[in-house]
């Protein structure tokens, strides 16, 4: 008798379970890197990921790591690698267009072959 | 009458950094048709160094990390933006450091305090040109209308030696919105529900594609008034300001200059109110009067020449010329009415030579010529005149070594003076940085200044107290003792991520010990005031602590906390007491909130603790029991930002609608000797609501 209450109770809490199905994950932190100089390039890439379905964005800038948390539901990863593009930071994922890349200023110019101002050389 | 009309003016000075930034540019964009002039970067004060930092970083984007060696306080108009109103003395709601408060409950005059102590004792300068000094202190940052500022300046402490001996506490210095990327034109409008308003028109020009020319209208008052405690008395006087400058910079190879004129005039009439009216002031015999009429004018020119091709050395000339018109009728019913002109006329010239990138001199020499004529009539108690002049001349010193750890600023200052003789003020200012998030300053200096002892305490003049000075310390019957004081600071500033989002801590300590001081005291007796000079045993001292800390909660959350902490010992009714109308205690939380779509939301909260009143009576007072309450201020404001070109915002000044009914002593009486207006300690005018709008052409 007792068994058998513990077997219906068992297939009752595993039923329950299978009904909710797995929780949707609201939140996802990923990290990738990014290609920025300074400060203003720290502003603009943080600023450029200032988007409904983002919590929170912070780019290191000794690292070159970009830090996002996002909503899964809201966006894909690729979308967050496209915004930083937009504006002109080149992503492991996206590079941005060389229109976009020659707006920024001197000081954001990261490609080697630009000039002088490649990653390390300011 | 009019022969400071004709003066030219010079100056400049320009700091080794700002002038690496100029050369900088040219260099990578030499087809630049107008170089950009560095016009609020000068750096004649070593204080002020943060500043071309910033300029730096706004031009060419630099990392930013502070490097002046004093503690200065940058408020940018960011900041201003966050409290709309009005002008520069209330645009320092959202600061600690310095603190505005009603100066008495007739006048309207604001009084700004820094460090404890009167904004008198504050170093005021624009671009580093003295400015708001003599006889237009007293209201001084009120007639600068907060709209067409820039950026302001704190520093704190005795400040640098090259502007002069004066600056007991600090220097404040702010510049008006003078750059080459200003819109063409600015419009700004605001009023509030008791018909409070002001229009602020900016407009910019190019002149020969050379030089660049700002023009600046302001006019402004309070055209009804409100009497909250039904006292038949305006909480708030009715007003009408008029300002007009210009300001004309023209850049160049081997010389640079600036040029511009300033002309303000203030109105404000106070007192008795008709009955039941709002708008219209008592003529009505027996009735107490109120009146205050300013005028200014002044011209200045800033030259600066370069001795070297980097510009790195350089010579820099500052010329500014003035005349200031006060009138004012401080109480009808005793017939004290104040009457002054002075005319004033200053010169400067500084000589930067840098030895090497890290160390800087500065040589000059400065001469200031000071003509003041004053009366006050009197028919309770004693009445003033004289007609005198005051000229000095200096030369100063000002060694700069910057090191990875170790800065500091030695500055050194002898002037000769007509009527106080010689006297030498030192200054030094060091700077630890223990790595690059964490400094430590240390500071300490001399200052000196001639009391202008009528004119900046009119505001204590405002009763029907018998008035009493204490001639026998006149020098030439005219002139109170130079006041005379020592300041120290120690601050630690540190920079460090919290929440992944930069914040800042400040933490600072300061004293200013008086070895001579000029006293208005209302603590004698309920009856009387006495303007002396104390010196020796008597002479007082401020303390003054601060804690700073802002941060982010998200990035576009931002918050400030501060709280500070006063302790004064002022020479009254023979003894050492707390200074009147101060609190001792005052914290400040400010907050701000933007959304993506460019809505901001502001709020400030400031908590006041209780301030001293001044001595009224040996028996309890209903309405006055000693100490005022504990309270606090909140205001909010909403701000929407259309497009580049314009924004609105609407807010709400003392949303907790805290107000003191009755800031005068004995309203009932006005004619008797117990009246006086010097007891205001809070917002006299309630609840306030506001709105305007900003519009720019580019």
């Amino acid at each position: 008798m007792k068994k058998h209450n513990i077997l219906l109770l068992a297939m009752i809490l595993l039923s329950s379970i299978g009904f909710a199905g797995p929780k949707p994950v609201k939140k996802v932190t990923i990290t990738f890197a990014v290609e920025a100089n300074c400060g203003d390039c720290k502003n603009r890439i943080e600023g450029a990921l200032d988007k409904k379905g983002v919590y929170k964005a912070i780019f290191n800038l000794d690292s070159k790591l970009l830090t996002v948390s996002y909503d899964p539901r809201k966006l894909e990863e690729i979308q967050l690698h496209n915004m930083v593009a937009m504006v002109g930071h080149d992503t492991e994922k996206v590079k941005a267009s060389n229109v976009v890349y020659e707006s920024l200023p001197d000081c954001c110019k990261y490609r080697q072959d630009d000039d002088e101002w490649g990653p390390g050389k300011h | 009458m009019g022969t400071w009309k004709t003066l030219i003016l010079f100056s400049f000075s320009i700091s080794i950094a700002c002038s690496q930034t100029i050369s900088a540019q040219t260099q990578e964009a030499p087809t630049r048709k107008l170089p950009s002039v560095k016009t609020d970067v000068d750096t004649t004060q070593p204080v002020v160094d943060t500043l071309s930092e910033l300029q730096i970083k706004k031009e060419r984007g630099a990392h930013y990390n502070g490097k002046g060696v004093g503690l200065t306080e940058i408020l940018t108009e960011t900041e201003f933006k966050k409290a709309a109103c009005c002008t520069l003395s209330e645009s320092f709601e959202l600061s600690n450091t310095v603190e505005v408060s009603n100066a008495d409950g007739v006048s309207g005059i604001k009084q700004v305090e820094m460090l404890g102590l009167a904004g008198k004792y504050v170093l005021m300068s624009r671009e580093n040109i003295p400015s708001i000094n003599g006889l237009a202190t007293l209201n001084g940052l009120s007639n600068i209308p907060g709209p067409m500022v820039s950026a302001v300046q704190l520093a704190k402490g005795a400040g640098s030696a090259t502007l002069g001996a004066d600056g007991l506490t600090g220097g404040l210095n702010y510049q008006m919105k003078s750059d080459i990327k200003d819109p063409k034109l600015f419009f700004n409008a605001y009023s509030n529900q008791q018909m409070r308003s002001e229009v602020n028109v900016i407009t910019k020009s190019i002149i020969n594609n050379r030089a660049i020319s700002h023009t600046y209208l302001h006019s402004g008052g309070q055209y009804r008034t409100t009497d909250m405690g039904k006292d038949g008395l305006a909480d708030m006087p009715l007003s009408q300001r008029y300002f007009v400058a210009n300001h004309t910079q023209i850049p160049g190879k081997k010389t640079e200059a600036q040029l511009g004129i300033t002309a303000y005039q203030d109105k404000k009439r106070g007192g008795s109110l008709v009955k039941n009216s709002l708008r219209e002031l008592s003529d009505e015999l027996g009735s107490m009067k109120f009146g205050f009429n300013e005028q200014h004018i002044e011209a200045y020119a800033k030259i600066g020449i370069f001795l070297s091709e980097s510009g790195d050395k350089s010579m820099g000339n500052i010329l500014n010329a003035s005349r200031h018109n006060l009138s004012s009728q401080l109480n009808s019913l005793q017939g004290r009415e104040y009457r002054g002109t002075e005319d004033r006329f200053y010169y400067s010239g500084i000589l930067q030579l840098p030895e090497k990138e890290e160390k800087n001199l500065k040589l000059g020499y400065s001469v200031l010529s000071s003509h003041l004529v004053e009366s006050l009539s009197n028919t309770n108690g004693d009445t003033f005149s004289m007609d005198g002049w005051q000229n000095s001349a200096g030369v100063f010193g000002e060694y700069t070594i910057e090191g990875e750890k170790l800065s500091a600023v030695f500055g050194l200052r002898a002037d000769i003076h007509s009527v106080y003789g010689k006297y030498l003020t030192p200054r030094i200012h060091a700077k630890w940085s223990i790595n690059k998030n964490h400094r430590i300053n240390i500071q300490g200096g001399m200052a000196r200044r001639s009391s202008y002892f009528l004119s900046e305490n009119l505001p204590q003049l405002i009763n029907g107290r018998t008035l009493r000075i204490d001639r026998e310390q006149l020098i030439n019957q005219q002139w109170m003792p130079q006041e005379k004081a020592m300041n120290f600071g120690l601050s630690y500033m540190a920079n460090f991520m919290l929440n992944d989002y930069p914040s800042t801590l400040v933490i600072d300590a300061f004293e200013t010990r008086f070895l001579s001081q000029v006293l208005i005291d209302r603590d004698l007796s309920s009856t009387d005031v006495l303007l002396h000079s104390v010196s020796g045993d008597q002479a007082g001292r401020t303390r003054n602590a601060q804690l700073d800390f802002t941060g982010f909660l998200h990035r576009r959350w931002s918050y400030k906390l501060s709280y500070r902490w006063i302790d004064s010992r002022v020479w009254l009714n023979n003894q050492f007491m707390q200074q009147p109308l101060q609190s001792l205690h005052r914290s400040l939380i400010v907050m701000q909130y933007s959304t993506r779509n460019k809505w901001y939301l502001d709020a400030v909260l400031q908590i006041n603790s209780r301030k001293r009143m001044p001595y009224y009576s040996t028996v309890n007072h209903p309405i006055h029991p000693g100490y005022s309450p504990t309270y606090a201020v909140f205001n909010v404001q909403i701000r929407k930002v259309m497009s580049a070109a314009f924004e609105w915002y609407i807010g709400g000044e003392n949303l907790g609608n805290v107000q003191q009914h009755h800031p005068v002593m004995n309203w009932e009486t006005p004619a008797a000797n117990s009246f006086d207006a010097g007891y205001a300690w809070g917002p006299t005018n309630g609840l306030t609501v506001f709105a305007g709008l900003r519009y720019q052409l580019f």
